[in-house]
């Protein structure tokens, strides 16, 4: 069971401590662990239980364990000493993950664009959520295929 | 995997070359980096001595 958060504009920690909590308290009354693999773990990873600890709004399920981690695309373009610390090629059991599901649909939504952007917010909101859920149905039903 | 039992007997080879005590501290060293994190994942850097 992976949640994922997107928010390209949200680049606050706070946003971030928010979404993750939030994420971490979905469906994971029986895990003790949790893998956080996020663009800037490294730095966000710092004072988050701090923040956590502080805030009145902010809480984690009991969750004993939980292991920061940078995605395979971001890391590369982190400083040398991120890797040994954030990779996830030291994560017991973890996959080899990019951590960009959504941004590879950015090249083909290039094409709806020039449809959508003479819309209203409203229209192209609609508009750009049918393509991504025909994109996430032909996923489907080319599974296995 | 593909190319696993190709590299298996010269990984075999490299393995028996070196002392016991080693191995032993290697894999102690990366017990210790998956169970503690943080620090401990200093093991995986490139290790080099500067010059005077």
């Amino acid at each position: 069971m992976v949640p994922q958060i997107h928010c390209p504009y949200l680049t606050r920690q706070i946003n971030m401590d928010y979404s993750i909590c939030n994420a971490l308290a979905y469906h994971t009354e029986p895990m003790n662990s949790a893998l956080i693999i996020y663009d800037v773990a490294c730095q966000w990873s710092i004072n988050f239980h701090r923040h956590v600890q502080d805030s009145h709004f902010l809480s984690l399920p009991q969750l004993t364990h939980l292991i920061p981690a940078v995605g395979k695309f971001h890391l590369a373009a982190h400083v040398p000493s991120c890797f040994a610390k954030f990779s996830l090629n030291f994560v017991q059991g973890a996959g080899q993950l990019d951590g960009e599901i959504l941004e590879t649909l950015w090249s083909e939504f290039n094409k709806v664009s020039a449809s959508a952007h003479s819309m209203s917010k409203a229209h192209r909101a609609e508009v750009y959520d049918d393509h991504m859920r025909d994109s996430n149905w032909k996923k489907l039903v080319s599974m296995g295929v | 995997m593909e190319g696993l039992s190709d590299t298996k007997a010269a990984y075999q080879g490299l393995t028996d070359s070196l002392p016991q005590e080693q191995i032993q501290d290697w894999i102690r060293q990366e017990k210790q980096a998956s169970r503690h994190r943080g620090d401990a994942l200093k093991i995986y850097e490139v290790q080099q001595e500067k010059g005077p």
